[in-house]
């Protein structure tokens, strides 16, 4: 069932009404497929949803469900003959995407900037801060050598690194977790994207490091109007910091409902699962979770 | 059943003015059937307390009780550690890392049913199905090398190849924080039937406060090496004692905790230790 579109009306009358802002990103029916033949494996069934400018927007969903190749497939991190895309539509503010690549490499796709989980192996383990955050401005801005440097200490700074001294001139495994993280929010955020993919930003860290996370992440993205694309398996932090929950099962889109209201208005079983599956300081007292496992074999979905 | 017991446990890594002190004279009982929780967050020291509990890390000082003796002697004699090794397990966080590659996951199993248990291969095959099926785990996946099986699976033989001995104790290090909502619920259901089913004591060291919640029966908060608080875990949620409990708690309650740490940042709760900024505010470079 392909989801229904951004036109879904504003949770209530303090929310920015994103139907009527300007469309982002626009995926129509996109689909992947891994491999070919017996062993073609459709991990991505016509996809079909819209970002409005300014607005954030979760994939949810369990291990296996798609929504990394989803990212990764609009980030252009997919090529290569072991996998196919196919789509009717794929638009960036209005335009179709442009893509590239260089030897079989994927190129950057101008606009979009994506942030992983694990900042440590997607920083370059061998070059400093610094030199990653300079390699992305001149790329970006096109600064002077000597103009890098302030840039780079006020990216740092944006992102709440102000020993920025010590910070530039480190390497990713001298930085601690947090830091980590925040300097690639300083890295994907220096280009000015439209679009900022995180996938999983926060999973790797702790629930007051997260929250910081995705707080900085909010501020920033709303200063500059870029809007988000966050993937998660939490689906409560989503629920608290996306305007949107588009959920995946099995490769499809089943669910689009505002954030704020998921548990209320989920058209699906398994929305409402993934919201009660997760241990809350009330499960406590419970001599056992509830579990999606257990939901399915019950004929939830 | 065992008990275990931190008397003044303290480990010091590095020297000199670089010296970082990770465990800082801990003093926790772990009561023989008891499920206690270890949280804090990331460079606590939870962890490291993990470690030297197993006797995996020696402390610089105090020590480990084992239903009251001392562990360090144990250790020293390869009999000693064996037999160690059968009454207290632990469950690592990274588990691409805790498998041989070069060996299936039964092959895997097999080592500990045969070594510390000293059963034969058709004894230890019997005790592998069996602990499978106590978590649900497909049969079939166990003659796959760990690559070959997705996190959720391996962290799942982790925790068969851990309770394949029977163990009294079990110490579990983030044993859930890598997975998604649909295993995490799974995994955690069948560690705490097989503690109530038999008896066995478990640590349980996590940064996930509703699943610890969920899991133990008492609570234990360490903050910068030191415990500042522990107790039964309904108290410990129903009534914080500490700043820091308060403040780990409002983490996970959501709304609220950007006006929470303002609070803190204003200095008003001061957190533990009252010279030091919070970790969870300015955190300094680890070398």
């Amino acid at each position: 069932m392909p989801a229904t579109q951004a036109s879904v009306a504003p949770a209530s009358e303090l929310e920015v009404d994103f139907a009527h802002a300007s469309t982002v990103l626009a995926v129509d029916a996109l689909s992947v497929t891994y491999g070919s033949g017996e062993s073609a494996h459709r991990a991505v069934d016509s996809a079909t949803f819209r970002i409005a400018h300014g607005e954030r927007v979760a994939l949810v969903g369990e291990s296996g469900s798609g929504k990394t190749t989803l990212a990764l497939a609009i980030a252009g991190f997919l090529l290569g003959d072991a996998v196919t895309i196919d789509y009717a539509g794929l638009e960036l503010g209005g335009e179709p995407l442009r893509r590239g690549s260089v030897k079989g490499l994927p190129q950057k796709t101008p606009g979009i900037t994506m942030v992983f989980q694990d900042a440590m192996t997607s920083l370059d383990p061998v070059w400093t801060i610094g030199s990653q955050l300079a390699a992305v401005l001149r790329g970006a801005e096109g600064l002077r050598r000597s103009q890098v440097r302030e840039r780079s200490e006020h990216w740092l700074r944006m992102v709440g690194l102000h020993d920025t001294e010590r910070v530039l001139g480190a390497r990713p495994y001298e930085l601690s977790g947090g830091m980590r993280q925040r300097a690639m929010l300083a890295i994907a955020l220096c280009s000015r994207p439209r679009l900022l993919i995180a996938d999983e930003p926060t999973s790797a860290l702790d629930a007051s490091l997260a929250r910081e996370i995705m707080d900085l992440m909010v501020d920033l993205t709303e200063d500059f109007g870029t809007s988000v694309l966050v993937v998660s398996h939490d689906i409560h932090l989503c629920q608290e910091y996306a305007d949107r929950i588009l959920v995946m099962l099995g490769g499809v889109i089943v669910d689009d409902v505002p954030a704020a209201e998921a548990a209320a208005r989920a058209t699906h079983p398994y929305t409402k699962g993934l919201i009660e599956c997760v241990p809350t300081l009330e499960s406590a007292g419970l001599d056992e979770l509830p579990t999606l496992a257990g939901l399915r074999e019950a004929g939830a979905w | 059943m065992t008990a275990l017991a931190a008397e003044r446990l303290t480990r010091r890594f590095g020297h000199g003015r670089r010296a970082h002190t990770a465990v800082d004279a801990v003093d926790v009982e772990f009561p023989a059937g008891s499920r206690t929780g270890i949280v804090g967050e990331s460079g606590s020291g939870k962890s490291t307390l993990g470690l030297m509990l197993v006797g995996l890390d020696r402390p610089n000082g105090g020590r480990v009780l084992v239903d009251g003796d001392d562990l360090a002697p144990r250790m020293r004699t390869q009999a000693g550690r064996r037999a160690f090794r059968r009454e207290v397990q632990l469950i690592a966080q990274d588990t691409s890392s805790s498998f041989d590659p070069l060996r299936t996951l039964r092959d895997a199993l097999r080592t500990p049913a045969r070594q510390l248990v000293g059963l034969s291969i058709d004894e230890a095959d019997a005790r592998i199905a069996e602990t499978l099926g106590m978590l649900g785990i497909d049969p079939a996946f166990a003659d796959r090398y760990p690559h070959e099986v997705s996190g959720g699976q391996r962290q799942r033989f982790a925790i068969a190849r851990a309770l394949v001995v029977r163990p009294g104790f079990v110490v579990c290090d983030e044993v859930v924080s890598a997975l998604d909502v649909s295993v995490q619920g799974q995994v955690l259901n069948s560690l705490k039937r097989y503690c109530a089913q038999t008896g066995a004591g478990l640590a349980f060291i996590s940064h996930g406060l509703p699943a610890t919640a969920f899991i133990s029966d008492r609570l234990v908060v360490m903050y910068r090496g030191v415990v500042v608080e522990q107790g039964p875990t309904e108290r410990v949620i129903a009534e914080p004692e500490h700043p820091y409990t308060r403040h780990l708690l409002n983490a996970h309650r959501g709304p609220g905790f950007e006006e929470h740490r303002a609070e803190v940042l204003a200095g008003s709760e001061p957190l533990v230790p009252a010279s030091e900024p919070s970790a969870g505010i300015a955190r300094e470079v680890t070398r």
